[in-house]
């Protein structure tokens, strides 16, 4: 292709636009019509936007649990036969059960939270019942940072309005400390959907145009069973420990169970129980180095309010803290994906 | 805060609308709320018209700060008096001319320019070893009201302009305060010309669908320039300008060019805004850009760049001081002069200085090179229109107010030296000059796209464009540059 050729080809393009025929409306009526397609078509793709993440894309809301909510049903229309047990629990159960990784009784699929303590474990169950779920086994994280009373720890500093479905009402006017602010912020979301969602539309589409604290498409890499592969073997391992100290070890002070996270436990394996399955409390492992940042008075309180749980409601217990040596957490407290095959073979042997 | 502010009236005006910005919720309610009453008022009360949008205006500022609404305010009655008083006056015209450019500048001067004189005559005291007999004003901590410079050169222009009989002083005080106080150009721009605008406030405005589409089309077009183009250029540009001394030569230089396209998108999509706002009410302001990046030399560059405040200083600094009538040397000086104003102008420190200068040298350069070279080729007018963007580009390494990192931006440029690199992989940046580039072929070449295109395609296109600049926009609470001068 000569330079001429180009020329010729590139003007054509640029002229391109006047190969349109001409309007035929006057150019006021065309301008009414531009007006009113753009209001009501705005009008409605924000309605229907809202509408539709509380409804049918309720995923595109709360990313984390409409992923495994998907794989979920998937795996449970696969295996109809099997009786299912859910996993419920922070990042720690998130990266650490595996369930393709070892056999079991039930069919066991991974609906961890990141961030997850009673409450959101709570929120997640009347979700997955409201969603038509019927699980016969629950598998539920006990883990004592995350019942923490403390203002800056306690878990309803974690809970992001954003993520909230309108059918989360109740939970909201039962658990939050301030219902009806968290309902305005939910209003205030709905009201302009595409600005308020920009972050976990833009993680869908573009993640890469994203900064890595700002992308919401993590869960995009979850498996078939709902675990989320979690941290390798940092370089400067001791330095990402630091990091965790930083956070726990004031958060372990003058420790006191959080009355809603009690409650809320205590409303998770009550209904639970009403349904006829049966609870599994874990405690995930940990380094030596996090056990060590437990104060004496903290790991007391802790146990205590295990044992009564366990004595009160007749749930079982699995104490798997130090199931796993240093070597396998990158931070102290996440396991590498390597060490959660082991672990998951282990615990499993608990549920034939 | 100043005062009023603690009345539950402007408390809760405060939580409606905290900064007097266009990109925020508060700001879509507002201007809907003002613009339903003012189309509902028949046509035939114009001035009941007029004085709904002066309120509206205080508001706007008000609701940012009641005391600073109260000043400007007070400075545009006695602006209003002055000129008035201007035009009665036989004798001593010049010396109310004077009374009326000190008021205005005295204020701007109080609140803009005092922290950095006192600061800069506390240094030079305690360097001669006199004991300065004041602590240094922390800069950052000194209010100053938004928009100051833009209503001030316009208050300026009216006096000098009734001055030189070129208007007459405007008889009504509601237009006149709409003139300074219409709140789409209040706060940055663009500065308008009284003979203008005051033609306009009387006219007699009708409902028309064309000048509606036409200011919805420049709204959505200025909020995706700030959303998509200067907000995703601010991620690359602003960590790098925070702390060049980190960072590697490739990354300063890529953040260089960010930043400029990062200004130009924020300021142009600013002004976008502003006109098309200001259409929605059947005002049509000045026109603040035309591709400023595609001129071929700094001096077509000065005519492309930021319009209304580049004629106001042809029109009132450097055509007063002699132009380009007294010979080459006197030309130079004078181009200097306008330069540093223009610099001191975006801000009270001497990196804006600075800034105008090395735009003052380009300039005089400039016209030494175009009367000793004249070549008229294509692959010239490129290669300049490339060497004129790298000019513009370096200068805005200046325009930042600390100089320590301005310097290290220098060295970092100029020195290959190691550092981190960008805070995000630089694709999205290219991705986003080749959108840009398109832009720009979708406005300049293909306009008569938009006239041919049928009005439900263009409803859909127009819809589309709201929601791509919402979901694009990669932070929430960028704030406008200009909106700092």
């Amino acid at each position: 292709m000569n330079i001429q050729t180009l020329r010729i080809a590139v003007s054509q393009l640029l002229a391109l636009p006047r190969w349109l025929p001409k309007a035929r409306r006057s150019r006021t009526a065309k301008a009414r019509r531009v007006v009113l397609t753009f209001v009501l078509l705005t009008l409605a793709a924000n309605v229907v936007l809202s509408i539709g993440m509380d409804t049918f894309w309720a995923s595109l809301r709360d990313a984390e649990y409409g992923a495994r909510r998907v794989k979920l049903q998937a795996r449970v229309a696969a295996n109809p036969e099997r009786p299912l047990a859910v996993v419920l629990g922070s990042s720690r159960t998130d990266f650490g059960i595996r369930p393709l990784a070892a056999e079991c009784g039930p069919l066991v699929c991974n609906v961890s939270e990141a961030g997850s303590g009673p409450l959101l474990q709570l929120l997640t169950l009347r979700r997955l019942l409201h969603d038509g779920a019927k699980p016969k086994e629950l598998i539920v994280e006990y883990w004592p940072p995350f019942l923490a009373a403390k203002p800056g720890y306690n878990e309803e500093c974690r809970l992001d309005p954003h993520r909230y479905l309108a059918s989360d009402e109740a939970f909201i006017r039962e658990y939050l400390s301030d219902p009806d602010e968290t309902l305005r912020l939910m209003r205030e979301v709905r009201r302009t959907p595409f600005w308020n969602h920009r972050l976990r539309l833009l993680s869908r589409v573009l993640p890469s145009w994203l900064k890595y604290d700002q992308r919401m498409d993590g869960n995009t890499r979850v498996d078939a069973a709902g675990w989320l592969p979690g941290p390798v073997m940092p370089a400067d391992r001791a330095r990402s420990v630091q990091l965790a100290s930083n956070y726990y070890i004031p958060g372990l002070r003058d420790y006191a169970i959080d009355p809603k996270a009690e409650r809320a436990l205590r409303e998770l394996i009550a209904t639970a129980q009403e349904m006829g399955a049966r609870v599994t409390l874990v405690w995930m492992p940990e380094s030596s180095e996090f056990r060590s940042w437990y104060p004496a008075e903290t790991e007391a309180e802790a146990w205590r309010f295990l044992h009564s749980i366990e004595q009160e409601t007749g749930v079982r217990v699995i104490i798997a803290r130090d199931w796993l040596p240093d070597t396998v957490f990158p931070d102290s407290f996440h396991m590498t994906p390597d060490a959660s095959i082991g672990f998951t073979q282990r615990l499993f042997s608990y549920f034939p | 805060m100043a005062w009023g502010s603690d009345t539950l009236y402007f408390r809760t005006l405060h939580a409606w609308l905290p900064e007097p910005f266009f990109q925020t919720q508060g700001f879509l309610v507002f201007c809907a709320f003002v613009l339903t009453v003012y189309w509902t008022l028949p046509r035939r009360w114009n001035n009941a018209r007029v004085m709904l949008l002066v309120v509206a205006s205080l508001h706007f500022y008000a609701a940012w700060n009641a005391g600073l609404a109260l000043l400007v305010l007070g400075t545009s009655l006695a602006d209003y008096l002055l000129a008035r008083w201007l035009e009665a006056a036989n004798r001593g015209r010049r010396l109310i001319l004077l009374l009326s450019i000190a008021m205005n500048l005295g204020v701007l001067a109080y609140f803009k320019y005092r922290g950095f004189f006192l600061n800069e005559l506390h240094d030079l005291t305690t360097a001669m070893g006199l004991p300065a007999s004041y602590d240094k004003l922390d800069l950052a901590k000194l209010l100053i009201p938004f928009g100051i410079s833009f209503y001030t050169f316009e208050a300026i222009s009216y006096a000098v302009d009734v001055y030189r009989r070129k208007i007459q002083a405007e008889r009504s005080l509601p237009h006149f305060l709409l003139f300074i106080l219409f709140f789409p150009h209040l706060v940055a721009g663009p500065i308008v010309r009284a003979g203008d605008f005051l033609r306009q406030a009387q006219r007699i405005k009708r409902w028309n669908w064309l000048r509606v589409q036409v200011g919805i089309q420049l709204c959505l077009i200025g909020v995706f320039k700030k959303f998509v183009i200067a907000d995703r250029m601010a991620v690359f540009c602003d960590p790098v300008f925070a702390d060049p001394a980190a960072h590697n030569t490739n990354t300063v230089w890529l953040a260089v060019l960010a930043y400029s396209l990062r200004i130009y998108a924020d300021f142009s999509g600013y002004s976008d805004m502003a006109l098309g706002v200001a259409h929605l009410f059947g005002y049509k302001l000045t026109v603040n850009f035309n591709m400023p990046y595609l001129a071929s030399n700094v001096s077509d560059f000065w005519r492309r760049w930021h319009i209304s405040l580049s004629t106001w200083l042809r029109d009132y600094v450097f055509i007063p001081l002699g132009g380009s009538r007294g010979g080459e040397l006197a030309t130079a000086r004078n181009l200097m002069i306008v330069m540093g104003v223009g610099g001191l102008w975006h801000g009270a420190q001497w990196t804006y200085l600075l800034w105008g200068v090395y735009h003052g040298l380009l300039l005089v350069g400039h016209r030494l090179f175009a009367r000793l070279v004249h070549i008229q080729h294509p692959l010239w007018t490129l290669a300049s229109t490339a060497i004129t963007f790298v000019a513009v580009s370096l200068g805005w390494v200046l325009f930042r107010p600390e100089w320590d990192k301005c310097l290290a931006m220098i060295e970092r440029l100029f020195a290959i030296a190691p550092g981190a690199t960008l805070p995000l992989h630089h694709r999205s940046l290219w991705w986003t000059v080749v959108l840009l580039f398109t832009c720009w072929l979708a406005a300049s070449r293909w306009r008569v796209l938009w006239e041919r295109l049928p009005a439900p395609v263009l409803g859909v296109l127009l819809a589309a464009l709201l929601g791509v600049a919402q979901v694009m926009a990669p932070n929430a609470d960028t704030m406008f540059i200009y909106f700092t001068f």
